[in-house]
Order: structure tokens, then sequence, then C-alpha cells
């Protein structure tokens, strides 16, 4: 028996009116209480750092400000997969070892055509774009050398000590090697080039990362006008005040 | 008559499926969102900025920061796709450290085909139909 045309229509007509999305269910969740009902992954939440670094040569005293983004743990998402009716669907969820949500990859194979009548489908177009390479989270204060106070002192004093150091190894360095050049060595003068080339290294690296974070107390953040909660200060005399606008806005 | 409602029919469902297929949906919600219609990632945001600093001993100090390329404190996208009926649709999302977009991409398959062979099935089961008829 075959169905009624007019039946058909009314049918696809309707099926035709709705649109289906991903084949999933996502919901904020308290990991703490709620019970798992599916695949959840951790959204990062950014927060704000206000330090000031040794710009230059120490020996001239000059500072500059930084404000520096990172990122939290925050919120957590569960994920529940959910089919269409009339749908193929397939759901790849990615996540790193500490929960956060890496990749992900969910679609849906339309099969409605099968269901209804007998037919085949058909795969054309595809698209896809690459976002730009994320820079640096770090905004620097511009043309600003900020010669910072007594409370910098001990930062700037061990600075000193750092890269006073790296000097005396430099140049320790400078006549092992020498050493190593001439007919009579002393046995271990190769080992004691490895350890001073390796001490050097680390030393370079110690002073690239030292820096003075300033105090929350002394910092006020506010982004578009609103104060970041964390960052927010108290009443006091000391101060920096950093206001952000977001100048620019993109889905990419 | 029928079968001229029918070739209409199948015409339309075969116009619809080309002109969707399967959409992108980026949209906007606050940090926190409960109830996200897709996947919540981060946002990706520029800042400009300014400072004023009082330090004790030092005195007041004021000035431009530079542009500060960074994620969004206040608000998330959230991502979806959108495919009508007879077109197939997927979505890959990759995130950076971030949790930013590294790399999107959505394959959209429009139905058109399959429309117009369900719509023909129609026109000749209404075919018969009125060939039976008469």
């Amino acid at each position: 028996m075959r169905p009624s045309p007019a039946l058909g229509r009314v049918v696809l007509v309707l099926l035709c009116a709705t649109a289906c999305s991903l084949p999933v269910t996502v919901k904020r969740v308290d990991p703490t209480t709620d019970p798992t009902e599916g695949v959840r992954y951790v959204l990062q939440r950014p927060v704000f750092e206000v330090f000031v670094r040794v710009k230059g040569d120490v020996s001239a005293g000059e500072f500059e400000l930084v404000l520096a983004q990172s990122m939290k743990p925050a919120d957590v998402y569960e994920v529940g997969v959910e089919g269409d009716w009339f749908s193929d669907t397939h759901v790849s969820i990615e996540v790193d070892k500490n929960g956060r949500l890496t990749g992900f990859s969910g679609g849906a194979e339309d099969k409605v055509s099968e269901a209804v009548i007998a037919t085949v489908g058909l795969y054309t177009a595809a698209a896809g774009f690459l976002a730009q390479d994320f820079p640096e989270l770090v905004g620097v204060a511009d043309r600003q050398t900020q010669p910072l106070p007594q409370e910098l002192a001990d930062y700037k004093a061990r600075h000193r000590q750092l890269v006073d150091y790296l000097k005396r190894l430099e140049r320790t360095l400078t006549a092992a090697e020498v050493a190593l050049t001439k007919p009579i060595q002393d046995p271990g003068a190769v080992e004691e080039i490895r350890i001073l080339r390796q001490e050097i290294k680390d030393t370079r690296a110690l002073i690239k990362g030292h820096r003075f974070r300033v105090p929350d107390k002394m910092v006020r953040l506010t982004i578009g006008g609103k104060v970041v909660p964390e960052l927010a200060a108290d009443a006091q005399s000391a101060w920096i005040v950093i206001a952000l606008d977001d100048r620019t806005e993109s889905p990419r | 008559m029928n079968r001229n409602r029918s070739l209409l029919c199948a015409l339309m469902l075969a116009v619809l499926s080309v002109a969707c297929g399967t959409t992108l949906e980026v949209g906007e919600g606050p940090r926190g969102i409960a109830s996200p219609e897709g996947m919540v990632v981060n946002r990706r945001v520029t800042y400009t900025g300014s400072f004023d600093m009082n330090i004790p001993g030092v005195g007041r100090r004021s000035g431009e920061l530079k542009p500060l390329a960074a994620v969004d404190a206040w608000r998330v996208l959230v991502v979806n796709i959108s495919r009508m009926l007879f077109a197939d649709g997927d979505l890959v999302l990759v995130l950076d450290e971030n949790q930013l977009f590294k790399k999107v991409e959505v394959k959209s398959t429009a139905g058109a085909e399959a429309a117009a062979n369900t719509g023909t099935a129609i026109l000749e089961a209404a075919t018969d139909d009125d060939d039976e008829d008469g």
C-alpha cells in the first residue's frame, strides 16, 4: 500500500521547518555536589597580575611596569550526548590531564530521506579558518621608565647580585677555557667547564624571570569601568590604578 | 493537479536545502553561563589601558599601556551549528592553551540531491495515484 502523497508532503514540510543543532547538551555544574551525567571539562578564567621588572642595565636603576594575564581553572561544564531523529550522530571531546577542553568534534549525518523514502546522500562543501597565533599575554607600560623606590630596594639588590654572579661565572669560564688550550691541563678542567656552563645557563634563566610582584592591596584594576574583583584594592595610601578598555572584538 | 503540487513541493525542498545546509553559530554569553546552547570556550579580546601609580617615596606617575592581547575576563563564546533537514553537519574545534580558538572547521553537506530525490519519489507516487485514479 502506497502512502498518500499529500501526507508525505505535510510530513516533509514540517520536518524541513525544523533546524537541528549539535547532538549535545551543555550545562555548567558544581563538581562537588552535582552527580556526573556526562563528560566534564574545565573552562579557565583569566586573572591579572601586576609586577615590575628591571629594564636594561640594572645599574641604570630603571624599571618597567607590566600587566600580565594568567589562567586559572574556574567553571566546569558537562556535555551530554543526545541524538536527533533520523540522523547518525558522533561526538568526540578532548581534554588534557587537568580536565581543560582542548578539542571537540561533533555532528550529525542526516538520515531523513532514508527514513521516509529511499534516497542517496551528497557530500559537497567544507569550510574552515585558522585563527591568528595568540601573542604573549603581557602588556608593558609604554615609554614609561619608572624609578621605583625603597619597596623595590631588595628586589633591585638581589637582581644586582645575580647579574654580578653571572659576570663572575662568565669570567671564570673564559679562564677555564683558555687553560684547556695549554699543554699541561688540569684533569678536572673539562668537568669544571661543563658545570660552569650549566650554572651560567641557570643563572641567566633566573635573571630573566626575576621580577617584583606588586601587592594586590596596592593595585586597583578596572576593565570597562568595572573593578576586577580579584585585585580590588582596599583603602591604601599607595596604589596603582590600571584601567583597561575592550578595544576590539572578534569571534575568532 | 496533484502532479503539479508534488513537483512544486520537490522544488521547494531542493531550494531550501541548497540555501541552508549547515551554518556555524557563534554567540556570546556572560562568564559562568549556566545553560549555554552549545560548547563554551574563551573569547579573544584586545585591551588598551592606562595606569595611574602612586608609590610612597616616588610620587605619582601615569601613562599608557601597550595593547594587551588577552582572554576576555567577562564574556565567553558559545559555539553551535545549525543544520537543516537533509543536510549533514560537522563541527571541529581545536583550542589553544588558553582555550581560545586555534582551529574551527565546519563541514556542511547541503542536502539538495537528497531532497530532490525525496521530492521525485513523492512525485512518482502522486503520478501513480493519478494513473490509478484515471
